[in-house]
């Protein structure tokens, strides 16, 4: 008797093990694989609690740019200056080529240039400026103090520090902010991040409707 | 005593095929200048900058400690650094070490040459000549491409 038994509990054994098996693979492995797949994962530094944002400033080339009308697109702001020889230039280039990398859907966000030196960034020397880079990018400026109240509003800091008459440099905060389609500041993405990153990261806002 | 010979000679052979590749892979002696690029301004008189990447293949520590070009009012050399906040800032260096068998890479977000009030025909394309001064190699002339990215 027992010689027949032992092959049938074998069988249900490695049925029940089978099954053990077959169940942890789901659990552990398949269902974190599938939520990472579902949920976005972002390079760069999502706001805890999302706040709406606007403000407006005078475009370079002419008329108001108020970041209320561009509700439902992404709005990228990055804050620099024209003499800027390394920094800025590479973040412009960085951003063009995260539009390319986003194809179709790149035309969907509005990149901003904000100048932290409005003494010498004027309306044409903006244009010029962003023109070399994506002539798509709009240029921001304003008197001083209309200016400080944008850059307060987004935590950027600017410091000057001036050299010899000719030569002065501005150390001014590097990161890119984004807003998102329904007009809510909510990332931050860092200096020298690489353009499949920020690709990435604005692919996932751009996935977002406006109900 | 032939046999001994003939196992000498493969020696002799063998250690000269290793030192023949000891001496490829260190690729000579002095300094090389590798990829040096130059990002011309979209302005008037604006600031460009310089990169590239310097290998020292000597036994002896050295310096970049200065650079000199025509297609500027004024070259030095600077550093761009990550500070707190994401805030990026920039400041001039008197020097770029190069360590013994080691080397230095100026890149964008890293250490530049700055090219201060740049001359307005240097576009994209073009080679333009720098001159970098070295504290141990002395000066090395380098051909640069200007171009963009």
């Amino acid at each position: 008797m027992a010689a027949m038994d032992e092959p049938r509990l074998n069988r249900r054994t490695l049925l029940v093990g089978g099954g053990l098996v077959a169940f942890a693979a789901i659990a552990f492995v398949l269902v974190p694989l599938a939520l990472m797949a579902v949920t976005p994962h972002y390079h760069g530094t999502l706001y805890d609690e999302p706040v709406a944002i606007d403000f407006s400033l005078p475009r370079a080339d002419g008329g108001t740019f108020r970041l209320a009308d561009y509700r439902g697109q992404v709005v990228a702001l990055y804050f620099g200056y024209t003499s800027c020889p390394d920094v800025c230039p590479t973040t412009l280039y960085d951003l063009h080529r995260t539009l390319q990398a986003l194809g179709d859907q790149g035309r969907e966000v509005v990149v901003a240039f904000v100048t932290v030196d409005p003494d010498v960034d004027t309306p044409d020397r903006l244009v010029t400026y962003l023109a070399a880079f994506d002539p798509a990018f709009i240029g921001l400026y304003g008197a001083p103090d209309q200016l400080q109240s944008v850059y307060d509003r987004f935590g950027v800091t600017v410091i000057s520090e001036q050299e010899t008459a000719g030569s002065y440099r501005l150390a001014h905060t590097g990161s890119v902010f984004v807003v998102d389609r329904a007009g809510h500041l909510r990332l931050r993405l860092h200096a020298g991040a690489a353009p499949q990153d920020m690709a990435s990261d604005l692919h996932f806002l751009l996935r977002e409707r406006v109900p | 005593m032939k046999h001994i010979q003939k196992s000498i000679q493969w020696w002799l052979l063998l250690a000269g095929v290793a030192t023949a590749l000891a001496a490829c892979s260190a690729g000579g002696e002095g300094i090389v200048v590798e990829d040096a690029w130059v990002r011309p301004s979209p302005m008037q008189a604006g600031n460009g900058a310089g990169y590239m990447v310097i290998r020292n293949q000597t036994g002896q520590d050295d310096a970049l400690i200065a650079v000199r070009a025509d297609i500027s009012e004024t070259v030095e050399l600077h550093q761009t650094m990550q500070m707190e906040g994401d805030m990026m800032g920039m400041q001039p260096v008197e020097s770029i070490p190069i360590p013994a068998r080691g080397s230095a890479v100026l890149e964008p977000g890293g250490y530049h040459v700055m090219f201060i009030g740049m001359n307005a025909d240097i576009q994209p394309g073009q080679t333009v000549t720098l001159t970098l001064v070295f504290q141990n190699a002395g000066e090395i002339q380098v051909q640069a491409e200007v171009r963009e990215e």
